[in-house]
């Protein structure tokens, strides 16, 4: 039997400090959407964003006055933290996207910006062509906090954490105090962030100018583009989706935007170093290669089979796109929703829902299972038949390449099937519960939940603004699940328990 | 994350061309076993 210790009114008292400071950070990032609103002269989208950053502020800086502590935050803190933040970070965002008058309810509100902080992309508003320039682009700017936030989150928290965090999240354990390696990550992702900013940016405004848009127009279109494809978001400024621009160079830069953003940030760390031979040998990225390529071969073999499109340039700019959207978890579209299942056949919608439950590289704003828990999962697979095949005397080592040369454990095994078996359940139980609705078959619910579910955001026409309230609740807690990888929300989890019952420490 | 030296845009021009690449590998080795399918399915 376990004791379990019950955490103190400090420990409550520092996790509501650190929650403060981040409605404090959610509230300058309206401030931004509010200043454009302003020279814009959108009068009450400005409003709005002062309205919603007045109350991020207030409580942010009563909880920084009121519950100040200097006690070190422990990863554990850091877990609790961080499932509360992206839960109470929903609810506060959706405060001027509510206000804009643009969802049929708050819910809906939670939901959209649920699904910008998870970087989903699926989207409930009303009437998006017609929506404000503030508001729009606040939309995409809460993709990229959220974005740029959960890698920051991974890659100082739940890698540095705890041994048994940092297996169920497959990486290995450092025993780090967590602020000094949490400002230094921020500064290298940002930094990364920048240089890709500057390029992409770059490169969709020429191709943006060139496909007859008007300078400012560009621009604006280039920086939305950007946040929604490099934080693998997939919000976009038009309904059409990236099918809206009619140009092949704007496509091809999405692409490799996206990309971009599924490669994780210790492989880009390990690019910018000038070691590419390091991550060839990943394993991660050995896995997400040859995955990607043997589901783009079905989505190529199922559209050729159904005559979809009849150009080899149709088959890349539908097929590929499509593949990466997926892949990367980004959710971009360039097709009409719906055709995905009526248009394509079989075999092709059946690759993309397979590229949307693995989605790309931990470490990234990418969701889904993640290729590297793909790739440990196939190793364990085969270490058991080498077990089977070889005399039982005979001592079975299988490692892989993961920044060196590493011994498969059994933990790390263990907790990647675990976690690539709860993204499967969370899959069904979304699929199950739209299915209850009678409105859509088993293939349109499956597509939409692991489209959820993997924070992808590509929609087949499931998730819309007059969808069921209840779907609504259970696909905005998919997203959150999704994007926490079930291991915050298991901290969260056991914390509420050992509150209620745990027993008292001795002081 | 261990601190680096300060960015050069070979840097990032190495970043960009790997994942040119990586995507650029990843489409053809998928037309190629796309066409393979088609030759054995015929």
């Amino acid at each position: 039997v376990t004791t379990i210790l019950r955490p103190g009114a400090d420990d409550v008292r520092l996790i509501g400090f650190y929650l403060g400071k981040v409605l404090l950070g959610l509230g300058f990032v309206m401030l931004l959407p509010a200043v454009i609103a302003l020279f814009a002269a959108e009068w009450n989208s400005a409003s709005a964003f002062v309205i919603g950053a007045s109350l991020c502020v207030t409580v942010g800086a009563a909880s920084d006055a009121r519950l100040f502590t200097r006690r070190q935050l422990t990863w554990a803190h850091g877990m609790v933290i961080v499932a509360l933040a992206w839960l109470i970070g929903a609810i506060f965002a959706a405060i001027p996207l509510y206000l804009s008058g643009r969802f049929s309810d708050f819910l809906s509100a939670v939901f959209e910006a649920m699904s910008a902080l998870t970087t989903t992309g699926m989207s409930v508003i009303h009437d998006l062509d017609h929506t404000t320039l503030s508001m729009d682009f606040y939309r995409h700017l809460l993709q990229f906090a959220g974005g740029q936030g959960i890698v920051i989150v991974v890659l100082s928290l739940f890698a540095a954490g705890g041994a048994r965090i940092a297996t169920l999240y497959v990486s290995e354990a450092r025993d780090e105090r967590i602020l000094p390696n949490f400002i230094r990550t921020a500064r290298f992702i940002f930094y990364v962030a920048g240089a890709f900013l500057i390029v992409s940016t770059t490169a969709l405004f020429v191709s943006l100018v060139a496909a007859g848009f008007t300078p400012g127009r560009a621009l604006y279109h280039a920086v939305n583009l950007f946040l929604s494809s490099f934080d693998t978001g997939g919000f976009s400024t038009m309904e059409a989706s990236i099918s809206y621009y009619h140009s092949a160079a704007v496509e091809v830069v999405v692409m490799l935007t996206m990309i971009a953003g599924t490669i994780s940030f210790g492989l880009h760390f390990a690019l910018w170093r000038g070691d590419p031979r390091e991550v060839l040998r990943h394993l991660e990225t050995r896995t997400l290669a040859i995955t990607s390529s043997l589901l783009f071969a079905a989505v190529c073999f199922g559209l050729l089979r159904s005559g979809t499109y009849d150009t080899p340039e149709m088959l890349f700019r539908k097929g590929f796109f499509t593949l990466v959207s997926a892949v990367s978890s980004t959710g971009h579209q360039v097709n009409v929703g719906p055709t995905y299942l009526t248009d394509w056949g079989v075999l092709a919608p059946a690759a993309i829902v397979g590229a949307m439950a693995m989605g790309g590289m931990a470490s990234s704003t990418a969701g889904g299972i993640k290729a590297i828990r793909v790739g440990i999962a196939f190793k364990t697979l085969m270490h058991d038949i080498r077990r089977i095949l070889l005399p039982e005397a005979a001592l079975v080592v299988t490692s892989y390449h993961a920044g060196k040369r590493r011994i498969l454990r059994d933990e790390t095994s263990r907790a990647a099937t675990t976690v690539l078996l709860l993204f499967v359940v969370t899959y069904l139980v979304g699929a199950v519960v739209a299915l209850a609705y009678g409105e859509f078959d088993i293939t349109e619910t499956l597509f939409e939940s692991v489209s959820v579910g993997s924070n992808i955001g590509i929609s087949i026409g499931v998730v819309s603004p007059d969808m069921p309230s209840f779907l609504m609740l259970v696909y905005t807690v998919q997203m959150w699940l999704g994007r926490l990888e079930f291991v915050a929300v298991f901290a969260l989890l056991g914390y509420i328990i050992s509150l209620a019952r745990g027993r008292a420490a001795a002081s | 994350m261990p601190s680096r030296r300060s960015s050069t845009w070979r840097d990032a021009a190495r970043g960009v061309s790997f994942i040119v690449g990586l995507g650029l590998a990843v489409c053809v080795a998928g037309l190629v076993i796309a066409v393979a399918m088609t030759v054995v399915l015929a």
